[in-house]
């Protein structure tokens, strides 16, 4: 519903809608008697509400308002031949409740005017009929200085409202996620390498898998085809590229032709096109659902790929019930792709169909495009490896995660370092975790040797070992049920005593691992004991 | 409900003998419940984690003796927040479901705009911005006896207010900026992959500070043990950068202070006629940003799915006025006969112009500055921007890495007299030239002919440290 202060207070007609589903009414014809000249101003008809039966000064319904020049007005002087103001969407009207037609014009001179039907008046063309009963069982208003209405409760307006009758058939409403658009990226955003015709890109959570075609580009300020940067010009790098490499932080194309040196480059105005992919989702629609009607709506995927899985990209999913507003999670990851993607499909990658349903032919579900969208969510999650063996992923720069504040996992949880009072030997390390099936964890320790002079971000990393439930917890079965946690334990310098140096401070590192980015181990209740000897 | 209570003494004589106790009954308002709720959130949470506490502290962990192992400290961390999270460390990735108080990956989250497919929809028409199951118009209610005729503006207004149309009239939105990369400066390391570990001296750069190597620098060292004379040559040969992508989060998340760059079609109507209005948006003059000549209203839900305005993105982030490849700005705009305008706004969000989210109001007004007391026409429309930002910032390590190659050169002086001590074992002679390259020790063991009768014939040993080792022969080694 529109407001505004700066509303006069027309001519005006109530009436009353008694359904209880409302009604969406969609033209007036109001009955004119006298029109301006054709060059004046137009005509203005809206909806307003009313409060305790006055029409609302301020108001007026949402998409109710219809101009009429003075040219496409039809004077009847039999009041016979109405002129139809069209409202541009179906007004959605609620049950129940009193409505106003307001009519006004800034034409002068009392140029237009209307019909009106006042009781005990002879009917129009007749001296023989009085009008015997009130015409309407609204109540006409009309205005002495445009900011105060004033009601005629002997007169009412001659009009005709319409509404949609809707027809109940099968109705289904298919949308289309439009390709998600370009990303600025990063200040120098490539990564040269000497005598290397490859690139790397900075472009964290692009979305893209090996072989994509990704798009470069420089808004007008940027890099243009013929500028050089460290010996290449940007025709050869922007435009398409098809991408050889990825991982969580970007990927890397070949250029047409190789870096003089090793630096960053390509400056602040750099443009790519990216993709979504989608671990769940939840559809953000704007629908009026009335009283006795109804929606259902279903989602069409297109898969994608995790960086340690072994899924396909690119294949078609079943359709997947989903509910408007509410978070739907997949069992595989899929995409929101590119347009070039998508014309290689001949369909969109993301669709939502929406079925409308409604038991009443006063009103229907409707949806308002201007308001409809999706939000995607991914985990940010891997599994990395230095070379390629199945279910892992190589980054484009493999760090192990025994390397301190170098790891190249995608998904890890660093504790703050504790400082204890006394030496300790040992550690006794409990969590509570929910495995689903292709996730797994490592713990990992550093300590800092009692006394020691080099600070514990100095210091490497090591993994711990599990001691319960299993130390090959891969041979433990998998954690089906989304709300079961099973507690895993970790001594570490020893299960009796501690064989570590004594240390007086100790960090721990949890490193998250998936070949599938839908499925990510979940962690509650972590407790860790420091051991003395 | 009980009040107080009263005590009558017997025979009461007067008001002393009797006596009156309040019954303490708490009337608790709305907003004391409130406060007992958020009490009884705190005393949950904290007993919770109490009792993670206190189960860690009694667990028994036993020695060999069985006697349960002193514990010098103990953490819990039940993943309410990230209190006991480091958060601040560069390679940090991981989010906390504090509804759930559970630990698990970060995500990333997009927003994207669903377009109607108006070919693979059945039995419903788009109309303006919205889809409607298909149906007929019938009356709904009417009055059709007429007696006499009423004038519309009876008060004769001297002042035209006209209305406007806008599509989209809203613009709520989901979105992630990427702050600047954090670039943690990595120093400069050697790369000893192209070398080999000589005791460590073969890269002992002595006085040199890493920094300050180029590729070509070389440093030679010399030493002697014995009759042996080795020359060490340690070159940059190459130089590169190494960027490690240490993290990627969100840091927080806030609402959007000003609204995105979009492009709004609207329709103006009920205008005066023929006239010349003035644009303003959130009461600053927006004529540079107004496209009222190709530029006609058009429904933002018939936008293709690769329309620019629908989701611009970045786009036309550095445009300082209506994009000039969509036809640029409007100089003058003016009312068509009916009274009509229609055109596209481009928001824009630069730091010269740009706005806050909120309800913001879209004026045209017949007069250059937004007074309607001066005016004799004007038309407005709200147009109403929210938006949700995460903040991701990457932390990048940036590290010099300088690779260095070593040729080392050892020449045996054949004049060497055993008995002045040193090395006294029998070795192959010959100078012996060793090459390291791409890590592998390719060396081979060039012969001087001129000595071999006195060291014996040529030899080829494993190189261990880089050096002939000391009798340990590999099978067919003696040539």
């Amino acid at each position: 519903m529109s407001s505004t202060s700066e509303l006069i207070q027309p001519i005006a007609q109530t009436f009353k809608v008694n359904q209880v589903s409302g009604i969406y009414i969609t033209k007036i014809g109001i009955y004119f008697a006298s029109k301006a000249e054709d060059a004046d101003y137009p005509v203005q008809l809206s909806i307003r509400p009313t409060v305790n039966g006055v029409p609302h000064s301020s108001k007026i319904i949402e998409n109710s308002v219809s101009f009429k020049a003075a040219s496409d007005i039809t004077v009847s002087t039999t009041a016979t031949t109405e002129t139809i103001f069209n409202f541009e969407e179906p007004v959605y009207l609620e049950g129940g409740k009193d409505f106003a037609i307001c009519i006004q014009s800034n034409a002068l001179g009392n140029a237009y005017k209307v019909w009106t039907a006042k009781l005990g008046d002879f009917k129009l063309g007749s001296t023989t009929e009085r009008l015997q009963t009130d015409p309407y069982s609204g109540i006409f208003f009309k205005s002495a200085n445009g900011r105060v209405f004033e009601a005629d409760q002997t007169r009412d307006l001659t009009f005709k409202v319409y509404r949609a009758n809707f027809l109940n058939t099968n109705s289904l409403v298919r949308f289309n996620a439009a390709p998600p658009p370009v990303k600025s990226l990063t200040n120098n955003p490539f990564l040269f390498a000497s005598n290397d015709a490859t690139v790397t890109v900075a472009h964290p959570n692009h979305g893209f898998q090996v072989n994509d075609v990704v798009h470069i580009s420089s808004d007008s300020s940027g890099l243009d085809s013929a500028t050089s940067i460290n010996g290449i010009f940007g025709s050869s790098i922007l435009g398409s590229r098809a991408i050889t490499h990825i991982d969580g932080t970007g990927y890397k194309f070949e250029m047409d032709s190789a870096a003089d040196s090793s630096v960053f480059g390509g400056g602040n105005s750099i443009l790519a096109t990216q993709q979504y992919i989608i671990d769940s989702f939840k559809p953000n629609i704007e629908i009026l659902q009335p009283q006795g009607t109804n929606h259902r709506m279903v989602a069409g995927l297109t898969t994608s790929k995790s960086f340690g899985g072994d899924e396909t990209a690119y294949g078609s999913l079943p359709k997947h019930a989903t509910a408007n507003k509410t978070d739907t999670f997949l069992n595989s990851p899929a995409v929101i792709a590119t347009a070039v993607r998508d014309t290689a499909l001949t369909r969109s990658s993301y669709t939502i169909d929406l079925e409308l349903i409604s038991k009443t032919s006063y009103a229907a579900p409707s949806v308002d495009l201007q308001r409809a969208s999706v939000i995607s969510v991914h985990n940010i999650i891997d599994n990395p490896d230095s070379a390629a063996t199945n279910g892992f992923n190589v980054p484009l720069n493999y760090v192990p995660e025994t390397v301190t504040n170098f790891g190249s996992s995608l998904a890890k949880h660093i504790s703050i370092p504790v400082l204890l009072a006394e030496p300790a030997t040992g550690i006794k390390v409990l969590v509570d975790v929910n495995r689903p099936k292709g996730t797994n964890f490592d713990l990992f320790y550093k300590v800092l040797d009692a006394g020691g002079d080099i600070s514990i971000e100095d210091t490497d990393w090591i993994e711990a070992s599990k001691v319960e439930p299993n130390s090959n917890h891969n041979t433990l079965p998998i954690d089906t049920n989304y709300n079961v946690f099973r507690e895993y334990k970790y001594i570490i310098g020893g299960t009796y005593q501690g064989d570590l140096a004594p240390f007086t401070t100790y960090q721990i590192k949890i490193v998250m691992r998936s070949t599938s980015s839908t499925d990510v181990p979940r962690f509650k209740a972590l407790r860790t004991i420091a051991l003395g000897t | 409900m009980e009040l107080a209570r009263l005590t009558v003494n017997p025979y009461t004589l007067d008001d002393s003998d009797v006596s009156m106790t309040y019954v303490d009954n708490r009337r608790y308002t709305m907003r004391d419940i409130s406060d007992l709720e958020t009490r009884m959130d705190k005393i949950e949470e904290i007993t919770t984690l109490n009792m993670l506490e206190l189960e860690t502290a009694t667990l028994e962990v036993l020695d060999s003796a069985g006697v349960n192992r002193l514990k010098v400290g103990l953490t819990a961390d039940n993943f309410t927040d990230h209190s006991q999270s480091l958060r601040g460390a560069i390679d940090y990735r991981a989010s906390t479901d504090v509804f759930n108080r559970e630990l698990r990956p970060s995500f990333v989250a997009n927003s994207s705009e669903l377009v109607y497919d108006s070919d693979a929809s059945n039995s419903v028409s788009l109309i303006g911005d919205t889809v409607y199951p298909l149906y007929e118009e019938v009356v709904y209610a009417s009055n059709t006896q007429a007696s006499s005729a009423t004038p519309v503006n009876a008060f004769n207004l001297g002042v035209t207010i006209g209305h406007i149309k806008m599509s989209p009239s809203t613009d709520t939105w989901f979105d992630t900026v990427r702050l600047p990369a954090k670039i943690v400066d990595g120093g400069t390391k050697l790369d000893p992959s192209n070398t080999s570990l000589w005791n460590d001296w073969g890269f002992n750069w002595s006085g040199v500070q890493a920094d300050s190597l180029k590729p070509g620098y070389s440093e030679t060292k010399t030493s002697k043990n014995g009759r042996t004379t080795s020359t060490v040559t340690s070159t940059i040969v190459k130089s590169e950068t190494v960027i490690t992508s240490m993290s990627d989060e969100v840091l927080y998340e806030t609402s959007i202070q000003y609204q995105r760059e979009r492009f709004i079609f609207f329709k103006a109507q009920g205008l005066r006629p023929n006239t010349r209005y003035f644009p303003f948006y959130d009461e600053i003059d927006i004529s540079d940003f107004v496209q009222t000549g190709s530029g006609k209203f058009q429904y933002f839900a018939a936008q293709a799915t690769n329309s620019d305005y629908l989701d611009p993105g970045d786009k036309y982030i550095n445009q300082t006025e209506f994009p000039p490849t969509l036809g640029g700005k409007t100089e003058t705009i003016i009312s068509d006969a009916n009274g009509t305008i229609e055109g596209i706004i481009f928001i824009p969000n630069k730091d010269a112009i740009k706005f806050l989210t909120g309800t913001r109001q879209f004026t045209l007004i017949d007069i250059s500055e937004l007074n309607r007391i001066n005016a004799t026409s004007y038309a407005s429309a709200d147009f109403v921007s929210t938006g949700t930002m995460q903040h991701y910032q990457e932390d990048i390590k940036h590290t010099r890495r300088h690779a260095i190659q070593t040729t080392i050169q050892t020449t045996q002086d054949p004049n060497y007299n055993n008995s002045s001590g040193g090395d006294n074992e029998h070795r192959p002679g010959g100078d012996n030239y060793y090459s390291y390259d791409n890590g592998e020790i390719g060396g081979t063991t060039p012969h001087n002919e001129a000595n071999a009768e006195n060291f014996g014939p040529p030899q080829q040993r494993p190189a261990g440290l880089g050096r002939p080792s000391a009798p340990s022969w590999g099978p067919d080694a003696e040539v």
